[in-house]
């Protein structure tokens, strides 16, 4: 509270001297950014988005000349802080997190969302990737993928944890079934945590968790992994395979959040803040805390992530649909 | 004797300097944002956050873990002062802690408050110091039947908090948990009663709820006796307040509601997610239950205040276990510390306590610390705090609205939640006109969501199969215990028909 009460009067004092200094000039790429920055960060405060809202924030004021002040409004996965942005002017002085949920999942599952993802938001960079594993319990006996979609042949019923509906969590359940010819039941939780401690007391048979939150079960062999969801093996754990070459082909789930501003932003100015962005990315003390809090750095073109976006949504309109998400 | 050995070596940790004032730090902030309505503990910890950057872990962890449980000291002043719970788990403590300021004995209900807490936290530190291991093996045993058992038993023996008629609190119990069905459907993500209105898909605050039923509701309520209390009680009813001697036989008359109140505490507070908030409304609830004169609950029993308070004290503490035998977050604000670890490079997980003794011997011999302060900081206040009271309404209601309007903002920064505390403020004033009690509506509101979530997951997990919650023995021990209680209840309803007397606790 008084660090950002405290900010923002830091960011007028700053603001005043520069808004009457120059001339109303729109918003040309030039002069951007002509005032403070407002970053929506879309979670409360504590979360990983946070997390790495307050890293990223002080370089980015070094690097565009202009105090960032960070907006924790937050409500239903992230959707409130997006649409604030969404309805923002489009100058490029307002953006925010949009996390894979909010962008690429929740259109399908809430078709009535205040804005369109794609339509109303325009993609600055592609931020970090949330690298997730599915595991078991060493009493379980399994040891390999291979091994689990047998039992899960063999034993209908077999159940599975995320941190709740609609999470890549639970896309990557979803997609593992349709892909492996199983049937696992989802057991949606309220987070990554409670799910843990019902695998730990063997209620669930399996969990798709994010890899932070498990590495140190990982390392004390309390828990199995079976495989990464993501196509490419995580440097955050790169011993354990990942689920495409443990048999399933061509699978591929990621949970990530990335940088969108308003659409109708000029493209010099998404530019500008792509540029700012992806070097504060690559920074290597970023990236290296960012790897410590078990994130992987993720910078990108614009649109690289406009096509990402789009293409995920799809991927995951479909797969909504077949694994009948919806009817229920 | 390894225990002492471990605590002899955790308190060289804590009493080094540097960690020894970063705790202390963390109480006194803890303390305050306690005592100002609104503020969470999760918001003042994620405000502090970056200030453990440049801190060791040990010292990072104990400033936390310092605003966490100094937080449950202070959230009870306002609730006897006001009727204005500080966090949500001092709810209960307003049922009889606000009565007997009203009867001039704030200072009592204040002193039991700390007295309380502070026993609490003992119990719940010593139980953690010489079982943590044990009891982070009950966390495990404890599966979506085992929480819906014992969810049962708190709904059923909880039925009761309310004073007054028995239908209005079971109407008040079903409004509440109505009002927690609204937001996203668990299983299915289905948004429930929101009305289109996207910030509702989180389900109401509790935070924004329990502020307007109680504190804002109550501020109506007082707003035409603006002067009321000096004119009922006479000029000598304020000097009243403002003592803090203790009645004679409090402490007697609350010995056992403290003892049950903490060792419940302590078991609930292992359990991650259901935790203080849960414990505390179910110790008043076995305290009015076993009461031999449960009238006297809601109308100003000081068993009302010490039970619930040692309640969420000691499960304040016990709720590290898991966190650090673990390393699983039981609550949003145990995974923020957790995330503090994790930002000093510390892997939370199975082998913390093995592989950093430091962390866990230190964190456990500065709870004694911070608790010692804590009682050493609050007994001076006492009499400051019961003098607040002497401040004239018209001062002071405005700005405890203020206070409570910034706090529920602070928490998500939605302008909806302050709406919301106003909505719920008058609909506690035209229910308490009625003469309709909220804290069932509280507890259904609390419980309800967690009832059926439990219960459906159970049911996911057994192919929706009935009979695993009488096979799993922690469920069935539970769910007989329910299904006792609900006998006795008829039996004594029964027995008191044929003996031909009225119902009493019936008169509000």
């Amino acid at each position: 509270m008084w660090k950002k009460v405290l900010s923002l009067l830091i960011a007028a004092a700053i603001a005043a001297p520069v808004s009457m200094a120059l001339p109303q000039s729109g918003a040309e790429a030039a002069d951007f950014p002509t005032k403070p920055l407002r970053f929506h960060v879309g979670f409360p405060p504590g979360g990983s988005t946070d997390r790495v809202a307050r890293l990223i924030a002080p370089r980015l004021e070094q690097e565009l000349g202009q105090p960032v002040v960070l907006d924790n409004t937050a409500g239903a996965g992230g959707i409130v802080g997006l649409n604030a942005v969404a309805k923002a002017d489009p100058d490029g002085h307002t953006f925010g997190f949009g996390v894979s949920g909010a962008l690429t999942v929740q259109p399908t599952l809430k078709p009535n969302l205040p804005f369109d993802p794609i339509e109303d938001l325009a993609p600055v960079t592609m931020a970090v990737i949330n690298p997730l594993v599915l595991v078991v319990r060493p009493e379980s006996g399994i040891k390999t993928l291979q091994q689990f979609i047998e039992q899960a042949k063999s034993r209908p019923g077999m159940t599975y944890g995320t941190a709740g509906v609609g999470t890549a969590m639970h896309l990557a359940g979803q997609l593992l079934n349709q892909e492996a010819g199983i049937e696992l039941t989802h057991v949606g939780y309220k987070g990554s945590g409670p799910a843990l401690v019902d695998l730990l007391g063997g209620h669930v048979d399996s969990v798709i968790i994010d890899v932070i939150t498990v590495k140190a079960h990982l390392e004390a062999g309390k828990l199995v992994p079976l495989g990464v969801t993501t196509p490419e093996r995580t440097p955050l754990a790169p011993d354990i395979p990942t689920i495409a070459e443990g048999g399933v082909d061509g699978f591929g789930v990621s949970s990530w959040f990335g940088i969108l501003t308003t659409a109708g932003t000029p493209p010099e100015v998404v530019a500008r803040l792509n540029a700012a962005l992806v070097s504060v990315l690559e920074d290597p003390e970023v990236s290296k805390k960012l790897l410590e809090g078990g994130l992987q750095p993720a910078p990108s073109s614009p649109e690289a992530f406009r096509d990402r976006i789009r293409t995920e949504a799809r991927k995951n309109a479909e797969l909504i649909k077949a694994a009948g998400m919806l009817q229920r | 004797m390894d225990t002492l050995t471990n605590l002899l070596y955790g308190l060289s940790v804590a009493l080094e300097w540097q960690n020894l004032t970063w705790a202390l730090f963390g109480v006194i902030v803890g303390n305050l944002i306690g005592v100002l309505p609104g503020i969470g503990v999760l918001t003042a910890i994620s405000i502090l956050l970056p200030l453990t950057y440049a801190m060791t872990p040990v010292a990072a962890l104990m400033m936390l873990a310092g605003i966490y449980y100094g937080a449950q000291y202070g959230g009870g002043v306002t609730s006897i002062l006001l009727n204005l719970p500080g966090t949500p788990t001092n709810v209960p403590t307003c049922l009889d802690g606000h009565p007997l300021a009203r009867q001039g004995r704030a200072g009592s209900a204040l002193f039991m408050l700390i007295f309380a807490s502070f026993c609490g936290a003992l119990v719940g530190i010593t139980i953690m110091m010489l079982f943590a291991p044990l009891l982070s093996t009950v966390a495990y045993r404890f599966g979506p039947a085992e929480y819906f058992a014992m969810i049962t038993l708190g709904l059923v023996a909880g039925s009761t908090v309310g004073k007054g008629s028995a239908v209005k609190s079971l109407a008040m119990m079903v409004l509440g948990l109505i009002l927690g069905v609204v937001g996203t459907d668990i299983n299915t993500g289905t948004p429930r009663f929101t009305f289109g209105v996207i910030e509702l898909t989180d389900g109401l605050s509790l935070i924004a709820v329990a502020m307007g039923l109680f504190g804002v509701a109550n501020f109506l309520l007082d707003v035409n006796r603006i002067d009321a209390p000096q004119r009922q009680h006479g000029p000598g009813f304020l000097s009243g307040m403002g003592s803090v001697r203790p009645h004679a036989g409090d402490v007697r008359q609350s010995r056992g509601a403290i003892a049950r109140g903490s060792l419940l505490g302590s078991g609930l507070g292992v359990l991650p997610g259901t935790g203080a908030l849960t414990a505390s409304f179910m110790a008043y609830a076995i305290e009015k239950r076993i009461s031999r004169k449960p009238e006297r609950f809601g109308n100003g029993a000081i068993e009302g205040v010490a039970a619930p308070e040692a309640a969420n004290n000691s499960a304040a503490q016990t709720a590290f276990v898991p966190t650090l035998v673990l390393g699983i977050p039981g609550d949003p604000v145990m995974a923020l510390m957790l995330g503090a670890l994790i930002l000093h490079g510390i892997q939370p997980g199975p082998q913390l306590m093995a592989a950093h003794a430091d962390i866990f011997w230190g964190l456990i011999a500065s709870f004694w610390i911070g608790n010692l302060l804590l009682v050493a900081l609050n007994l001076p206040l006492l009499g400051m705090w019961a003098r607040l009271l002497t401040v004239p309404y018209r001062h002071l209601y405005p700005f405890a609205l203020l206070c409570v309007a910034v706090g529920v903002y602070s928490t998500s920064a939605s302008v909806l939640d302050v709406g919301m505390v106003l909505v719920f403020g008058v609909l506690g004033y035209g229910l308490r006109k009625l003469r309709f009690e909220p804290a069932p509506l509280m507890l259904g509101f609390v419980l309800g969501p967690m009832f059926e979530e439990y219960f459906r997951r159970a049911l996911l997990i057994s192919r929706g199969d009935l009979t695993i919650f009488l096979v799993k023995p922690i469920s069935a021990v539970f769910l007989g215990l329910t299904g006792l209680l609900i006998g006795w209840l008829i039996l004594s309803a029964l027995r008191r028909e044929q003996l031909g007397s009225p119902r009493p606790a019936q008169e509000t």
